[in-house]
């Protein structure tokens, strides 16, 4: 069904490998010299979660500066956003919060969910686990470490975050608005047959 | 039935003659057990008016006729305890008949009695069975005994204790017999109804004689409960209806006459419908005491209101608000699909196109329009163009109207000034988040006027008009590029509506022609001295010499190959292999676009997939063009040089200094390196524009003009509900009672903010009009009961308020227990007794309900015997449940 669509972002410098986390986890490929994204790539996947089937609408966003400016567009109607750093650059790291503030400002969705994954770290490390985890707990995030290359936790980052997004009020009321109208309506004839 | 024995002793029955009422009788007994037996709750005994009840209803057939048998439980949220509730339920309907709880409900006029069953009202009972035959009623004295001895046959054989009814006569009257068995004893539930009744029966007096009479003896003492109830004249405060723009003649000085006070001015109706009251009931209760206690006689009586501390008082508002009804109207729209052109007449759509585009050119070019604003000749003009709309508004309405909507249009009315902060992007967010428009905008402000029109202003003729009539005034604003006030020129945004979008987008396109023909009238300046305006939006522009400069005026001239369109150096880096600055060039700003010119992007991409030709197409105009740009400023530039300032992470450095492009920007097949060879040196001014801004206004104008009435509507919806709840609060706000409905109002707000975010809402593959009109609907309903109840309270504080002792603080509890309460509070209190003191001459007068009930139980076999009367005026209804002994008749 369409409604179970959920949209995700993609989001982080350029470079940390978030074209080549969606690749991993859509195509199961992993390519040292992936093309760099130009504005905007998109990729899909149909996930099973408890037994619901929800088709993923990845959405990958170019890291580099210039095309910050193009990308907000796209930001609407997404239900979470994937911020990715690199666990061997520092500065990928801190510059997540510019992200965030992007994400603030142009997301339509006040709820929006977020997990900070560090990639990489299947070499060698600059950025502490620990840092990653501070980052998270102070913008509210769930948190993971992966790497693309070496195909560790990649699957994770992203049921974790449908999860999350699944179980969330928001969505559920959001998919509720049909299923109680289909509830009232039942009742109503009931009573009406009774009358 | 029919027993044989057999001669071989064989036991054979032989069911083939049995008649239709024995059938009958096995068939209700089968289905009552049923019926019953699926019962997993058992029956909770607190309270029958506070408990849910459980419904089921199964179909017989007698002889053909329909019959329909449904059983009624109340449930207990509680789960009962077990062996308890065991007990209990041996003889469940003997302690519903004595449970004094289950004596009088809530009054029967205040509540939507949907829930509890008369019966249960009546008699108290949580459990029973009632039989009647489907859309037929039973009045034949043959039928009714039929239906009588089946149910005395079943009550007893297959559900002892349960209490089986049979309807008479029509449903409304809420006649019923019934019965109710176990092993030795059987109750007999019967109502009868007066219409003129002896006056003893009037009395308690009468019906303790009643009562007496069919007791059997020994009878220890009779309790009776006893409620009255008054009711007051109803209160009417007059808020007469106010239409914005609408003088009226001066009604009547009524003392009688409030005006709704607000400090904001929001082009919706507001006042409420003249019939708009609030009923008072005041309710005294004397419970379970003494036959001998009190004396109640037509000479005498002891119930009344100074000797009982248990006082009610209900309240029932009736209140209809003129801004509820304007938005029940506008609702209606959004199923009517005709044109603009059908309703304002094709005439004056032609007119306004091509004619006045035939000028337009003309007047662009001529810079006196730029101060048109000041110049009065063209305002008769525009006045003479107005006037051709046909509709049922009245020129001066429109005219009216459209100075509200664009008040630098028309200097005269100077009083509908926009606020600056609207203009202001950055303000603060709606803390809601309802995607409709800031409040008071150029958007929200058509909106209410749309919706206002629809209703008071000539029905839907009179909203194409209007509507006609704006698109006119903002055609003319396009055509001259005036500038349009009450919307920010900025990039749609996506978190308010999408009209706010689209007339975002226009005022942008505006804005940037505006920005470009002045500097095409300004001298070239060959330095740093460009930037009159410090609007950062100021577009690229598309006339301009390399010398334009956009954020900041550092600017070095050093030409050597002709570079074009520089912008200011990347820090300090030098190009590589030589010793030239590296310069960012002036790029072409990115693309502004509405949601549904994103929605359209969006599926484009997904459908024709990633790397499809299209999305390549999409994505890459703004890359292609910020390299040629950049090489058209960095003559000897390369790539790596572009992509040291493009995507710095794609440029490593080692340690000695020495820089490569990254692996991933060196591989081969790199959509840059391609894209690169591809790009020729063109500064952005030259290049194809990524963003017309002619084109772009066009097709805004042409969006809207081409809107017919629903769409209009479901343009609007949104906002209108928005500026409705926001007028509301304001009232709410002015009159300092906030606070009592602010958990309210911010529900209703959360509600609105669900409703504008659905994107299924008007999306009719996915639902139809009617849902989306259901779920809005819903809304004006939570809004209608809260105006109601605002109307409710300033009846409550006209009855109460006139007091001295009473501070308005109190008042304000007050009213919020009674809200919380069902409209009912106690009022053994002050204010209940300024009430009662201020109608102390008439209360006699105001009596309109009594009701008795009279119970008595035989202490060894705990039989109940019940009596109930309700008298009204001369009309009285007994309910009586007697029990009688079985084994001796």
């Amino acid at each position: 069904m369409s409604d179970k669509t959920i949209k995700l972002l993609i989001i982080g410098e350029s470079g940390v490998g978030k074209s080549s986390l969606i690749r991993r986890f859509v195509e199961n490929k992993f390519d040292d010299n992936h093309d760099v994204t130009i504005g905007m790539d998109f990729k899909s996947k149909v996930v099973n979660i408890d037994g619901i089937e929800y088709k993923l609408a990845l959405w990958d966003t170019a890291g580099a500066e210039r095309f910050r400016s193009l990308t907000p567009s796209f930001y609407r109607k997404a239900l979470g956003a994937v911020l990715v750093y690199d666990i061997t650059n520092r500065e990928s790291l801190t510059k997540l919060e510019a992200w965030l503030a992007e994400l603030e400002n142009y997301s339509d969705n006040p709820n929006i969910a977020t997990i900070v994954v560090g990639n990489k770290i299947d070499q060698d490390r600059v950025v502490s686990r620990e840092e990653g985890l501070k980052f998270a707990r102070k913008h509210r995030a769930l948190f993971l470490e992966a790497t693309a290359k070496e195909d560790q936790y990649v699957a994770n980052v992203f049921k974790e975050i449908v999860e999350k997004i699944v179980t969330s009020d928001d969505y559920n009321m959001a998919q509720a608005g049909n299923t109680i109208d289909v509830n009232a309506d039942g009742v109503a004839a009931e009573s009406n047959c009774k009358c | 039935m029919a027993e044989e024995i057999d001669d071989s002793g064989f036991y054979r029955q032989d069911f083939s003659t049995v008649s239709d009422w024995e059938v009958f009788i096995a068939q209700l007994g089968e289905t009552i057990q049923k019926l019953t037996l699926s019962e997993i709750d058992l029956p909770s005994h607190d309270n029958v008016f506070h408990s849910n009840w459980k419904l089921q209803t199964e179909t017989i057939l007698l002889q053909k006729e329909k019959i329909v048998v449904s059983s009624y439980v109340s449930t207990n949220e509680k789960g009962t305890g077990s062996a308890s509730a065991i007990e209990k339920v041996a003889n469940s309907f003997y302690e519903d008949l004595m449970n004094v709880k289950n004596t009088f409900g809530p009054p029967l006029k205040f509540q939507d009695f949907k829930s509890t069953h008369i019966i249960s009202c009546m008699f108290g009972l949580s459990r029973f069975v009632v039989i009647h035959p489907y859309q037929q009623r039973l009045s034949n004295p043959s039928e009714v005994c039929t239906f009588l001895s089946a149910a005395n046959v079943v009550a007893a054989e297959y559900c002892p204790l349960l209490p089986v009814f049979v309807q008479l006569y029509e449903p409304k009257l809420n006649i019923f017999v019934g019965v109710g068995s176990n092993t030795t004893h059987r109750t007999n539930f019967d109502i009868v109804s007066l219409k003129y009744s002896p006056t003893d029966c009037r009395y308690l007096s009468g019906l303790l004689t009643i009562f007496k009479e069919k007791l059997p003896r020994n009878v220890p003492t009779i309790t009776v409960s006893v409620r009255n109830t008054y009711f007051l004249q109803p209160l009417r405060i007059r808020f007469p209806m106010s239409i914005p723009f609408r003088q009226f003649p001066d009604e009547q000085n009524d003392m009688d006459t409030n005006y709704i006070k607000s400090t904001q001015f929001i082009a919706l109706p507001s006042g409420y419908f003249p019939y708009a009251n609030t009923e008072v009931y005041l309710v005294y209760t004397w419970l379970d005491i003494s036959e001998n206690f009190a004396l109640d006689s037509p000479h005498y009586t002891d119930f009344v209101p100074s000797k009982t501390q248990n006082c009610k008082m209900h309240q029932v508002t009736h209140a209809f608000s003129y801004m509820s009804s304007c938005l029940r109207d506008f609702l209606k729209l959004l199923c009517m699909e005709d044109t603009l052109e059908s309703l304002a007449g094709r005439r004056s759509m032609e007119s306004s196109g091509e004619e006045n585009m035939a000028k337009a050119l003309r007047n662009l070019t001529d810079p006196q329009h730029r101060h048109f604003r000041s110049s009065g000749s063209t305002e008769d003009n525009k006045l003479k163009t107005l006037k051709t709309i046909s509709g049922p508004l009245q020129q001066s309405e429109l005219k009216a109207f459209m100075s509200f909507l664009f008040p630098d249009l028309y200097p005269a009315d100077k009083c509908y000034t926009y606020a600056d902060d609207i203009l202001q992007e950055k303000g603060e967010i709606d803390p809601h988040r309802i995607k409709s428009a800031p409040l008071d905008s150029l958007c929200s402000r058509l909106s209410c006027l749309l919706a206002t029109c629809n209703a008071h202003f000539g029905g839907k003729s009179g909203l194409a008009q209007l509507y006609f009539a704006f698109i006119r005034e903002l055609r003319f604003i396009w055509n001259f590029r005036l500038p349009i006030s009450g919307v920010s020129a900025t990039f749609p945004d996506t978190r308010t509506c999408l009209l706010n979008q689209k007339l975002q987008m226009l005022s942008y396109c505006i804005d940037r022609s505006i920005f470009g023909k002045y500097e095409k009238k300004q001298p070239l300046s060959d330095n740093n001295d460009m930037n009159e305006s410090s609007t950062s939006d100021a577009s690229f522009k598309d006339a301009s010499k390399e010398t334009d400069d956009e954020d900041e005026d550092e600017f070095y001239d050093c030409a050597e190959y002709a570079p074009e369109g520089r912008c200011k150096r990347l820090d300090d880096k030098k190009l590589l292999g030589c010793d030239e600055p590296l310069y960012v060039p002036i790029t072409q700003d990115p693309v502004p676009k509405t949601e549904d010119e994103l929605q359209e992007d969006a599926e484009a991409m997904l459908k024709h997939g990633s790397g499809s030709d299209l999305s390549m197409q999409l994505m890459c105009s703004s890359l292609l063009s910020d390299m040629e740009a950049f090489k058209a400023a960095n003559p000897n530039g390369k790539l790596e040089d572009f992509i040291r300032w493009y995507s710095p992470r794609d440029w490593e450095e080692d340690d000695s200094g020495l820089g490569k492009l990254s692996a991933r920007m060196e591989a081969p097949g790199n959509t840059w390196q391609k894209m690169w060879q591809d790009a020729k040196p063109v500064p952005a001014y030259k290049q194809k524009r990524l963003f017309d801004e002619t084109t772009e206004g066009e097709k805004v104008m042409s969006y809207l003009e081409s809107r017919n009435i629903n769409e209009i509507s479901k343009l609007v919806i949104i906002t209108v509900l928005h500026a409705a709840i926001i007028k509301f609060k304001d009232v709410l706000e002015t009159e300092k009672i906030f606070d009592i409905f602010e958990v309210k109002v911010d529900e209703l707000l959360a509600d609105l903010c669900h409703l504008s975010r659905n994107e299924e809402l008007f999306n009719e593959e996915i639902s139809s009009i009617e849902d989306a009109t259901a779920k809005i609907v819903c809304l004006i309903e939570k809004l209608e009961k809260l105006e109601a109840q605002f109307f409710q309270f300033k009846c409550f504080e006209r009855l109460t308020g006139s007091a001295e002792c009473i501070t308005f603080e109190e008042v304000k509890q007050k009213f919020q227990e009674t809200i919380e309460n069902g409209n009912s509070c106690n009022i053994a209190n002050t204010i209940g007794q300024h009430i009662i003191d201020s109608n102390e001459s008439e209360m006699q007068k105001c009596l309109i309900t009594k009701e008795y009930v009279l119970r008595a139980r035989e202490e060894l076999s705990g039989c109940p015997h019940y009596l109930r009367a309700i008298v009204v005026g001369e009309e009285v209804r007994l309910c009586g449940a007697f029990t009688e002994h079985t084994t001796f008749i």
